[in-house]
Formats: C-alpha cells, structure tokens, sequence
C-alpha cells in the first residue's frame, strides 16, 4: 500500500506543481490569443454545419456571435488569473471550464481536433489541484510550503492524463483493426489518403510521406513503433526514467506524424504534454535566480 | 499536517483521479467521438487505398482544373475545409458554397485565371496518386458556378 502511495501521490515541491499551473496556463492564454481568428470565424459558418460536441451538446442551435466572442475573453481573462494563480480557488475552475467550453464550440462545427484534447485535461487537473500554492498571487508573502504527497498527486495524474490519452488512442487502432493496424498496409494507406486530402484541398502536404508511400516495407515496423509507444503509455507513470524514455518515445512518435503527415500536435511538440514527468520548478528557479543577480 | 485534513485531500485526490481515468477511458465503451474525450478514430479504422475527396475545384478557360485553398472556403484550416465541403454536400447547400467560395475567388489575386468551380467528390486511388498516376476513379460533380469579376 505505501508502495502504492509513493507512486500515485510522491512528495513532490509545491514548486513543480507552480511550474506547470504557469506553463499549462500562458499555453492556454497564447494558443487562445493565436487561435482567435479561428474560434470567431465559427460565427460565419451555416447554422446547418453546427454538430455539437462535449459540453456544447447542451445547445440546440449555435451561439450569437456576441456570446462567441464573451466566452473567449472571458476564458482569456480567467487563463491570466489562473497563471498568475490570482484567487486560484475561483478562476482555477472558472478558466478551466471556459476552456472547455471555448475549444469544444470551436470543435462543433463537423471537425473535432484532437490536438486541443490533452492541454484542457491538464488544465482541468491544475484546477482541481493546490497549483497555487507557490509561485502565485495568492501565495504572496507566505513561505513556499514543504515538498509533500499533495502538490505530488496532481502532477502524477496530469502524467497518468497524458499516459492515458496515448492508450486509449492505441486500444482503439487494435479493437478497430485488430494488429493487422501493424502487418497491413493501413498505415501506409493512411499516408497516402491524408497526404491526397491535403493536396486536393489546395494545401501543402509532406514530400517524405508522399515518397516513402512506394516503399511498403517501411510502415509494418513504424506501425508497430507507433502502436508499442501508444499501448505501453501507462507504464510510464510507474518510474521516473521510465517516464522520461516514454517522453522522448512519444515526442518522436509526433515528430514523426509531423514529418510524413504534416500534422502538427503542438502541444507534445513543444513538449507541454510532457513536462509534469521533468523537474520543471528548474525553469522557474533559474529565472528567480537570474532576476536576483 | 491534521490527519482530517489529511484524509480530506487524499479523498478529493482519489475522486478526481478516478473521475479523470474513467472519462478518459469511457469514449472506447460507446466508441464515440467527442471532445475533449475521444476514442481517437482517426487513423485507426482498417483503410483501403481509395480516397474519397470532397472539394471544390477551379478551372481556368482552358479545363486546367486547381483545387481551391481552405481560406476560399471561409476556413485557415485543412481539415475543416474538408468537412465545411462534406457537410455543404450532404446538407445540400453545395450550390451556396460554391457561390461564396466563387465570390471570395473573384476577388483573389492568387486564382485570377479562374472563370467557374465545380464542387465534387473525386475517388482517387491514394498510392497510385503518389506513383504519378494522378486520375480520378469516380468523380460526382455536386454543384457548378461562374466566377463573376
């Protein structure tokens, strides 16, 4: 049971909980900020095109651009205050929820994007989590608590978050397919449909993929990468290594899909997915340092 | 720290952890799409070598045919200029799309020789295209239109 314990819920500093609430958090805020135009542009589509999805399924018909346009600032205003963690016990929750909100109308228009999928995860778990308790507004004046097992349950369930997300995405490639996913040609199939889709809607798509599609012998042992990196996700939360060679296993995975597919998954890219398995407080104590001097 | 206070964070801990793997994990019970819970089909259905493509394609007044870009139909985004074309289809509203893809072209430099659009459904076999082998297997021409300048 103590074995137990120290895996799901480890001391950990209230710091790296602080880290990742800021980085999680200014994410959110930028990718907000830069999706903008994406999020209001749903406004111009037919009513027709409206397929609910989430938390929208509650609306029978789309939102008047004015409601729109509300919910982003109000998921803006509340992403400032979660990263600062101003009155965190509130906007922690409240920023979460607008997040959800605002990506899931933005994905009801017929196309959900996966790729938003895992950063409203992690900033529901922040949420639920003590993510203010360093490093913030309202910890201002107080002395950083003690590293303890309740700054350490958040960050292993955002890692068990991301572990997950990746299990459950290669589950469904064996209860759809079966592991023929791996000895058929599915994958390479895949390549070459997304890599058509792409040029026939009059958008760039991938050289590499596009010329690797004459090479069947290649995609059985990508697959099978692929599919081994997404199945053996969990184990990842049960050692700290383990977890940082699964990282640099799935980030590559993406780096992958990025370079024969030319779909970007920003949020592992950039390595936000992975960061609750690192040390991050190192970033913050590094800046802490640098303004000292 | 209070062991009440202690057994009250380790509670709303194990609930929301256990509320968190089950949502997660609830998407492969009902197979279903959504969001931000997925059972992430893309890619993951057994796939042939056909490609259904929905799109709307230009033609200058010699036949060269060009397939439109996303921002012609009122989207930044690949994927969603896929489904807008789809839906527009299937919701029979293709004829409108092509008049509003065809205005938004009428005033864009980088399709100047464009004089109509067709929107189809071309059936391309998806590794022969990438062979050079760039014919259509089928294609369904859903809507027509001029591009008025």
């Amino acid at each position: 049971m103590k074995a137990l314990r120290r895996v799901l819920a480890p001391e950990m500093p209230a710091e790296r909980l602080a880290m990742l609430r800021i980085l999680v958090g200014l994410y959110g805020v930028v990718y907000l900020l830069a999706r903008a135009n994406v999020i209001w542009g749903v406004t111009r589509y037919p009513a027709g095109q409206f397929k609910p999805v989430g938390l929208t399924v509650l609306l029978q018909s789309p939102l008047s651009p004015a409601l729109v346009v509300l919910g982003l600032v109000l998921a803006l205003a509340s992403g400032a205050a979660f990263s600062l963690g101003w009155r965190f016990r509130w906007t922690g929750p409240l920023y979460a929820a607008a997040l959800l909100w605002v990506l899931s109308y933005r994905n009801s228009w017929g196309m959900p994007f996966h790729t938003e999928n895992l950063l409203v995860l992690h900033t529901i778990v922040l949420a639920a989590g003590p993510s203010a308790a360093a490093w913030s507004l309202d910890a201002r004046g107080l002395s950083i608590p003690k590293a303890h097992a309740r700054f350490g349950w958040a960050v292993v369930l955002m890692c068990w978050v991301t572990a997950l997300t990746y299990f459950v995405a290669g589950w469904a490639k064996l209860s759809h397919s079966g592991f023929e996913w791996v000895t058929s040609d599915t994958l390479r199939n895949f390549i070459a449909y997304d890599n058509v889709r792409k040029a026939e809607l009059g958008a760039g798509y991938s050289s590499l993929g596009t010329w690797m599609v004459s090479h069947a012998w290649v995609f059985p042992p990508l697959a099978a990468v692929s599919l081994g990196v997404e199945l053996l996700a969990p184990l990842s939360v049960l050692h700290r290594r383990l977890g940082m060679v699964w990282c640099v296993a799935a980030w590559g995975f993406h780096v992958g899909v990025l370079a024969l597919m030319y779909i970007l998954f920003h949020y592992p890219i950039l390595g936000f997915a992975y960061a609750p398995y690192f040390p991050v407080e190192g970033i913050g104590r590094w800046l802490l340092r640098r303004r000292g001097r | 720290m209070p062991a009440a206070v202690e057994a009250r964070w380790r509670l709303w801990a194990g609930a929301v952890a256990l509320a968190m793997t089950a949502a997660i994990g609830w998407p492969l019970v009902p197979d279903e799409d959504s969001f931000p819970l997925s059972n992430y089909p893309m890619f993951s259905t057994p796939k042939t070598t056909q490609a259904k493509i929905f799109h709307v394609v230009g033609f200058t007044p010699d036949g060269r045919g060009m397939p439109l870009s996303p921002s012609m139909v009122d989207t930044d985004e690949i994927m969603q200029a896929y489904q807008t074309v789809k839906l527009a289809i299937r919701g029979g509203r293709a004829q409108a799309l092509c008049e509003a893809s065809a205005r938004r072209v009428a005033g864009s430099e980088d399709f100047a020789d464009v004089t109509r659009l067709e929107v189809r459904i071309d059936v391309f076999d998806a590794v022969r295209y990438w062979e050079g082998d760039r014919s259509t297997e089928r294609t369904r021409i859903v809507a027509k239109c001029e591009v008025r300048r």
